[in-house]
């Protein structure tokens, strides 16, 4: 390894901007995967099992943060709402109301925070102790719901996530204690989400709306050259064997995309371009070169020992195929590899290939109505689609329908776990953020609200404005009644720990 | 308190200057150094080194971003420590980073003057701003702050192998960036 060279680009990066260092000082987002939460739901099993054993082992509850808390907050009336307190690095959203295609409905709605989540593990020492990976609570929004007029209403329930978020995250529904199965849908994405101002104008200007838009179709032909049938892999003399697409085009007429490539290089100006992919890098799938406009004027590939191409090796190279297509048909193909590859337990499995490629069509298309114009802006090819489709901010809806009888009301019940919002850094300690939305992006009226918080011994809170009664961060009040007209509450809270009596 | 007040304190030479400083930015310090040395003792001292860095660059220092000062510093003294105790014993850490920086390699001589570092630097910044936010925050979160690659996919809800071949673009991305602008090192 040259390290004094590698030394020098260290020492050049550590010095790059602040504003960047600032940028990624914080996770880009919290993922939570189905492994994960079945883990949690086993430890809840465990904790409600074990319980009853813990407290005899020496254990109790404790507050280490007596004399910690400002007050900033604590114990506050609620409805308003600060920047200050609700921005975050991570922000997970608020648990959003439910929201209606018909007008005319009024709701009594009633929130529970669970923070019974927690697990209960072995520690090093073998005794029992809280693990405090587990962050989430379970979120019981609930809703009695009448009309003016008996009928079918169509009801939607709003989550925010990103798609790469796992299908834990979907709510499940139950409507007069009978299970509803809900479609899902998908939201446009907007700029990253860091605080409930951020949330408020994602939200802005008919969401749900713009949500049900039927999504883009891009029917423009493409000219594709996918490269298959690897040879090489198994050469001794090639340290990592590479495959290199080179091309020539006319800069004016012709732009192009990839999938599947390591790397590459582009010279605008000459027309000229490379695409890499080393061959043991493919596991076998093929990978695509997609020319829109008009066809390349020349290419060749050539086969090289390393992803340096300098070393040529004849041993190494690929078949390629040249056929048309459309840049649709193509990105439903990449789709449906990419779920087949990476996507087995996650959230967007459970939209239709159709609207992840209608999804990939609007992202592109937000980049530039000219298509080779947006195909430029990706560095990486279509992966930096697929990328943005699937961790941009957004909220999903579940879509159901509700049977209103004259004179009576429908009991609808949702439960989603619900990840916190993080602030790593900024205050020299654990927060963990939980909000609601009072009426944001929701045409139902509310007549009552509720908030109550149930595990309330396994947490501290260091601020909040529902309007809990609280002494030094414990609460002494679990049940408030809000604001039905107000627009935002918050509360940050941290882990309650357990010390030996 | 506001980094202003701490950075005050620090020029009236008030010892309470490191204790806010301990307070506000510790773990992110202590999270830096344990990236880059794996090691909790090492990664403590080197935390603790920083401190007295920090009280005696201010004055004259006055950091615009305390935060991105204090991480610099860490970086710094990790290398050296790195340098010092490890280099050898090819410990993980920022042996991995070198070895994955190397990938951003032009092929070239060697750096002969403080002012082609500076180009380099300039290159380098120059490279992250054509990047997509989430691109730079991805390549910073791994080079600048030394996340592990596993904790850095689970961030960003990819596999390890999807964001081991992201990574591996920027970093050939980097590279031809730096050629092109005639970077030799």
């Amino acid at each position: 390894m040259n390290k004094d060279r590698t030394l020098v680009l260290y020492d050049a990066i550590t010095a790059v901007r602040e504003e960047y260092i600032e940028e990624a000082a914080a996770p880009c987002r919290k993922v939570r995967r189905w492994g994960a939460w079945a883990a949690a739901a086993a430890c809840l099993f465990l904790l409600i099992g074990s319980w009853s054993f813990l407290q005899p082992l020496g254990f109790a509850i404790a507050n280490p943060f007596l004399g910690y808390f400002a007050g900033r907050g604590d114990g506050t009336g609620g409805g308003g709402s600060s920047q200050d307190d609700t921005a975050y690095h991570c922000y997970a959203g608020p648990v959003l109301p439910l929201t209606a295609e018909e007008t005319g409905l009024t709701v009594e709605r009633s929130v529970e925070y669970d923070f019974s989540l927690y697990d209960v593990g072995l520690r090093d020492d073998g005794r029992y102790a809280y693990l405090r990976s587990r962050q989430a609570c379970l979120v019981t929004d609930s809703y009695t719901l009448t009309a003016g007029e008996a009928g079918t209403y169509t009801l939607y329930y709003p989550f925010a996530a990103a798609l790469a978020d796992d299908t834990v995250l979907i709510p499940s529904v139950t409507v007069n204690g009978e299970a509803v199965k809900a479609e899902l849908l998908a939201g446009p994405g907007g700029d990253a989400v860091f605080s409930w101002e951020d949330m408020k104008a994602l939200m802005g200007d008919d969401y749900l709306g713009r949500s049900l838009e039927a999504l883009p179709r891009l029917e423009e032909r493409v000219t594709v050259y996918a490269l298959s049938d690897f040879r090489g892999q198994e050469s001794e003399t090639a340290k990592n064997p590479t495959v290199e697409f080179a091309y020539v085009l006319d800069p004016a007429r012709t732009a192009v995309t990839t999938w599947g490539y390591n790397g590459g290089s582009n010279d605008l100006q000459g027309g000229k371009g490379t695409r890499q992919v080393g061959i043991r890098d493919t596991r076998g799938s093929a990978v695509y070169l997609l020319v829109l406009g008009e066809d390349l004027t020349d290419w060749s590939i050539r086969g090289y020992a390393d992803g340096a191409c300098e070393t040529l090796l004849e041993s190494v190279g690929a078949t390629v195929t040249r056929y048309e297509s459309t840049l649709g048909e193509m990105l439903a193909l990449f789709w449906k590899n990419y779920r087949e590859d990476y996507l087995a337990d996650k959230l967007q499995v459970l939209l239709d290939k159709d609207t992840l490629v209608g999804l990939s069509c609007q992202v592109l298309l937000e980049r530039s109505s000219n298509l080779l114009a947006a195909v430029r802006t990706l560095p990486f090819g279509l992966e930096d689609v697929f990328d943005e489709v699937l961790h941009r901010s957004r909220v999903l809806y579940l879509r159901f329908t509700v049977v209103i009888p004259a004179g009576e009301a429908a009991d609808i019940r949702v439960s989603l776990v619900k990840y916190p919002s993080y602030d790593h850094t900024s205050r020299g300690r654990e927060r963990r953020g939980f909000d609601l939305a009072g009426k944001l992006g929701s045409n139902i009226a509310v007549t009552r609200l509720e908030a109550s918080v149930t595990g309330a011994e396994y947490i501290v809170i260091y601020c909040q404005n529902f309007g809990f009664e609280t002494a030094y961060g414990v609460l002494k009040t679990t049940r408030v009644t809000l604001d039905p007209n107000g627009e935002h509450w918050y509360m940050d809270v941290g882990t309650a720990p357990m010390k030996e009596k | 308190m506001e980094d202003a007040g701490i950075i005050t304190l620090y020029w009236e030479r008030d010892e309470r200057a490191i204790e806010e400083t301990r307070e506000k930015y510790g773990g992110y310090c202590y999270g830096i150094a344990m990236n880059l040395l794996h090691i909790p003792e090492d990664a403590e001292e080197t935390v603790s080194d920083t401190w007295h860095a920090a009280w005696n660059a201010m004055p004259p220092e006055r950091p615009s971003s305390l935060r991105a000062w204090l991480g610099r510093v860490v970086r710094n003294l990790s290398l050296s420590r790195w340098n010092r105790e490890h280099r050898k014993k090819r410990d993980p850490g920022i042996t991995e980073l070198l070895s994955e920086l190397e990938d951003c390699l032009p092929s070239s001589v060697t750096v002969e003057s403080a002012m082609e570092e500076k180009e380099l630097a300039a290159a380098v910044d120059a490279w992250l701003r054509q990047l997509s936010r989430e691109d730079r925050r991805l390549f910073l979160r791994r080079y600048w702050y030394g996340v592990p690659l596993q904790e850095l996919a689970k961030e960003r809800g990819l596999s390890p192998a999807r964001l081991a071949q992201k990574m591996l673009r920027l970093r050939r991305s980097l590279r031809a960036a730096l050629e092109k602008e005639g970077i030799s090192l």
